[in-house]
This record gives C-alpha cells, sequence and structure tokens, in this order.
C-alpha cells in the first residue's frame, strides 16, 4: 500500500529566486569537533563546504578528556600532565587541518581539556556558533553501553544543531529529507536545512502519522490527514530556498523511524535532518527524543539534529 | 552623519558564500584544469557557473584560413564538454573588445565571488582579483600527484580574506594543493592587463 500523500502539482511549484542578488542569510560561524583521528577527517571536509557554501567562519575544537593527574619520576603530577596531552592533541588536530583544508584556510584550533559534550558545546555557545560539525561512525552496540558515541555525547549536551558528517562527502548536501514534527525543534531543524541545501537540489519535507492503522480507523482520520497536510504546506511556504532548489512535502504513515529512514534510502539522500525534544518534563536536560536518538544511530547518510531547549516530549 | 548605502551594495558587501564562480576557458587543453576546478567547486559547493571565453574579433583586412570566431566558439564548447559532467547547465558568456572591462562588468552584475584563470593566463591576477573585487585562482595541472595547484589571489579586505580562505579549505578538502596567497598591491598590478588573455591566435 502506497501511504504517500502528496501532491505532485504542488510539488512542481517553482521555489527559490530568479534575482541575482538575493542570497540565502549567511551562518555566522561553525564549530568543528575533531579528535584529530582519520574519523574526523569527514567533519573538517563537511565544515569546509558548508562554509563556502553559507560563508560562515569556520573554527576548529578539540577535547582531551585525559586524567586530571599523571606521574612523572614518581611524582603525581596534576597540571603538567593536562598541558602535555594539550600539546599533544593540539599538534595531532594541526597536522589534521594541514591535511585535509590546508593552512591557507587559517582556521583557528581550540585545544581544550575536560568532558567532551560539555566543552564543545561550551565552545560552540561562546563563539556564538549556528552549527557543530562532527564527524559520524557506526558504533558496536557496547560503545552505547560504555558511553563511548562521541557523537551521541556530543549532541546531548549541545543547544547548538549538530551536524554528523559520514566518510566520503563530497559537498554539501543535494538530497536533504528532513523529518518534521511540527514542533520547535523540527521547525528550527528544517529552517537551517533550508539554507544548507544545493543548488538544484531536493528538501523533503516529511512529516510521518504515527499509530497509521489505529487513527485511521477512527471518524475523524479524514480531518487528522488533512490537518497534517495544511500543517506541512505551511511549514514548507515559510521555508526559503535559493537557487532553484526545490521543496517537497511529504505526508506517510507508521513508524516513524522506520519510514523516514525507508525513504531517505529511497532517494539516497545526502542528509537527513530532525528536530528532537530535549526531556521528559522534571529531568535533566541532556536527553534526546528517542526518534532523533535512532535516527541519528542508523540514519544511511550524514545527519543533522536540531535540538529546541525548552520542548520536552510528552510522556504517555 | 550615518551613511546610507544602497541595498545592493549592502548585498554585495554580505558575505553569503561561494554563489557564483566564473571560469575563463580559452578553449586549450592545458586550460582545461582550471574548467575542472571550477567543475569541482561547483559540484561541492552548490555554487553556479558562469565559463567565459574571449572572443578576439578579428582584423577583416587580414587573411585567416579559417574562420577565427567560429574556431574559438568550438574550442570553447569542445572545452566545456571535456571538464563538465554536466555541460548543459553551464552558461558562456563571450567577452568581446575589451575583455578586463567586459569581465569586470560581467562579475559587478553576476556578483561573482571566485574567478578561475588558467594556470597559463593569469597575468594580472591580483588587479583582477582588486578591480572586481573577487577572488581570483590561477590553476595550474598536476605534478606532485595532486589535482592540480592552485595559486589564489584576493582582494585587500576582509571579505576578500574570508572568500580566499572558503576557496583554500574546499580547493584542498577537493585534492588540490594551494599556494601561498599573492599580494594584491604589487606596483606592478595596479591595472588589470591590456594585452590579450593569452597568445590568442585562433585554433587551429
Amino acid at each position: 500500500m502506497d501511504n504517500r500523500h502528496s501532491s505532485d502539482a504542488w510539488d512542481q511549484r517553482p521555489r527559490g529566486t530568479a534575482i541575482g542578488w538575493l542570497r540565502p542569510p549567511p551562518l555566522g560561524s561553525i564549530v568543528v569537533a575533531t579528535d584529530g583521528g582519520d574519523d574526523s577527517d569527514a567533519a573538517l571536509l563537511a565544515g569546509a563546504f558548508l562554509a563556502a557554501r553559507t560563508g560562515a567562519v569556520t573554527s576548529v575544537v578539540s577535547v582531551c578528556e585525559t586524567a586530571r593527574w599523571g606521574l612523572r619520576n614518581g611524582r603525581v603530577e596534576v597540571a603538567a600532565a593536562v598541558a602535555r596531552a594539550r600539546h599533544a592533541r593540539r599538534v595531532c588536530v594541526e597536522r589534521q587541518v594541514r591535511r585535509t583544508v590546508g593552512t591557507a584556510a587559517s582556521w583557528d584550533a581550540d585545544v581544550r581539556a575536560g568532558a567532551l559534550g560539555v566543552e564543545v558545546a561550551a565552545c560552540a555557545a561562546r563563539r556564538d556558533a549556528e552549527l557543530v560539525v562532527i564527524g559520524r561512525r557506526t558504533h558496536p552496540s557496547i560503545d552505547r553501553v560504555m558511553g563511548r558515541e562521541h557523537g551521541f555525547r556530543i549532541l546531548r549536551a549541545s543547544r547548538t544543531p549538530v551536524f554528523a558528517a559520514t566518510a566520503g562527502i563530497a559537498g554539501v548536501p543535494h538530497e536533504v529529507v528532513v523529518a518534521v514534527n511540527f514542533g520547535a525543534g523540527g521547525t528550527r531543524a528544517a529552517r537551517l536545512a533550508s539554507r544548507l541545501v544545493a543548488a538544484g537540489g531536493t528538501l523533503h519535507v516529511v512529516h510521518v502519522m504515527p499509530h497509521a492503522r489505529r487513527r485511521l480507523a477512527r471518524p475523524d482520520a479524514p480531518f487528522e490527514v488533512g490537518r497534517a497536510r495544511a500543517q506541512l504546506r505551511a511549514l514548507c511556504d515559510e521555508l526559503t530556498l535559493a537557487d532553484h532548489a526545490h521543496i517537497r512535502p511529504v505526508l506517510l504513515a507508521g513508524d516513524p523511524v522506520a519510514e523516514i529512514l525507508a525513504f531517505a534510502t529511497l532517494h539516497a539522500a545526502d542528509l537527513l535532518v530532525c528536530g528532537s525534544v530535549t526531556a521528559p518534563a522534571g529531568e535533566h536536560d541532556m536527553h534526546v527524543g528517542p526518534v532523533a536518538g535512532a535516527l541519528f544511530r542508523a540514519a544511511p547518510c550524514s545527519v543533522l539534529v536540531a535540538r529546541q531547549p525548552g520542548e520536552r516530549w510528552e510522556v504517555a | 552623519m550615518r551613511t546610507v548605502m544602497p541595498a545592493r551594495t549592502v548585498a554585495r558587501e554580505a558575505v553569503s558564500g561561494l554563489q557564483h564562480v566564473a571560469v575563463i576557458c580559452d578553449g586549450q587543453p592545458r586550460g582545461d584544469a582550471a574548467g575542472r576546478l571550477a567543475e569541482s567547486l561547483a559540484s561541492a559547493t552548490g555554487a553556479s557557473v558562469r565559463a567565459m571565453t574571449v572572443l578576439t574579433i578579428p582584423d577583416p583586412r587580414t587573411a585567416w584560413p579559417n574562420d577565427p570566431v567560429l574556431a574559438t566558439l568550438n574550442a570553447a564548447n569542445d572545452q566545456l564538454y571535456r571538464v563538465a559532467s554536466e555541460p548543459g547547465l553551464w552558461r558562456l558568456t563571450l567577452l568581446t573588445g575589451h575583455w578586463p572591462e567586459r569581465l569586470l562588468t560581467v562579475c559587478d552584475e553576476e556578483h561573482v565571488e571566485l574567478i578561475i584563470l588558467p594556470g597559463h593566463a593569469c597575468d594580472g591576477a591580483a588587479a583582477i582579483a582588486r578591480a572586481c573585487d573577487a577572488v581570483v585562482a590561477c590553476v595550474d595541472d598536476a605534478s606532485d600527484g595532486t589535482e592540480g595547484r592552485v595559486r589564489l589571489a584576493a582582494p585587500r579586505s576582509e571579505r576578500g580574506e574570508h572568500l580566499a580562505g572558503l576557496v583554500a579549505a574546499v580547493a584542498t578538502g577537493l585534492g588540490y594543493g594551494v599556494g601561498s596567497r599573492e599580494p594584491s598591491d604589487a606596483r606592478s598590478d595596479m591595472t588589470p592587463p591590456d594585452t590579450p588573455l593569452s597568445d590568442r591566435t585562433a585554433p587551429a
């Protein structure tokens, strides 16, 4: 059964602008988080491509999660151990920057010591960054238990949207799938994605109606579908694209995570975008929504997650 | 007293990344590296590309074995098909007359942020950068295992430096070697070159 409710006529509406000097609003600043390893090369490349697309100022941050003390000649040293680790990391990061984007790019590198997520989030906040770019790789299940999912730790702590780039990224995304639930986080993510999509690219704005069988059996089902379509179109109308990119609203029904992943795979998406709530009411603020978390871990492409501070998910 | 700038000037001054790239296509195989860089940059950053070729109108009193205008157009067209994966998306502009002046006009109208020149025809790159208020990249063929070698010239302004940094980062990420930026205030480069772009005898 085809569970897609999209209007082909509406999809073909010309979007963007033909006025040459009207451009998408630039991003102010991008922070690229790296550990100096090969897995993070994609983050630096993505940072370069996104900066070139948006005109953002890019800087690099790296965090040493080293022990706060060390032994040297049988004596306990505290500050010296941290300084040594930071120096080694700085050398590593500078080498990586030289290798991937070159020294002519003049990117600032900031090496810090402390907790990974907290320090990256603090750096992004201090630089008033609009995007944190990290490398993304698939982790075995044990890493989730051991807390070694570094990208997820940054996502939890950061109020700034996080762009996790997969290895082999070749440019700004052309096929972008934006999963929205009409919350503030999803809307924020959709707005951000509309500024990143490449010229001539397509922005698929997807909403999945969960519990479709149960809902569609109810007498007010047509009303619910109509309302979702209206909300979807209102959101698409609000987004501004440049350079003749296209926007396409898509309404699906079923399990949100499965449907969105299948849609992204089917359309060979370069980027999957979603918003996230922060926490159930009353709990601390380092939660990521269940759908956003599952998409972040399982997406077949790069992922952009925007958390909306203060937006909390409802516990059924 | 506050100075009010026209909206067009404000839009020009605002740095919003690489949106429009211009590349000089002279039709010669040794200039293909410039076209390839434009193609790669456009693909990676989503910028639009405008190919430009200098059309020298021959003296009608001179005897030419073939039609030089047609030969120039054919050579530029062939070059586009050699370097571009989707040449139909490129726009080809003919620069006739005094080409630096025409280039300046096109760059101003299109708000071009980056001009790519073939390595053998980048005399006066710094002057072009300053006159057009755009970064100029001169591309040489690869000789050291990289995709090619890029030399940048940027106007001496915050915007120019920023754009040059963006271009350098993307070019390096795409596998090009990026050399140091040329100073744009060299005395010998005070005016755009008045000579033809290259030794533009009509292609055979």
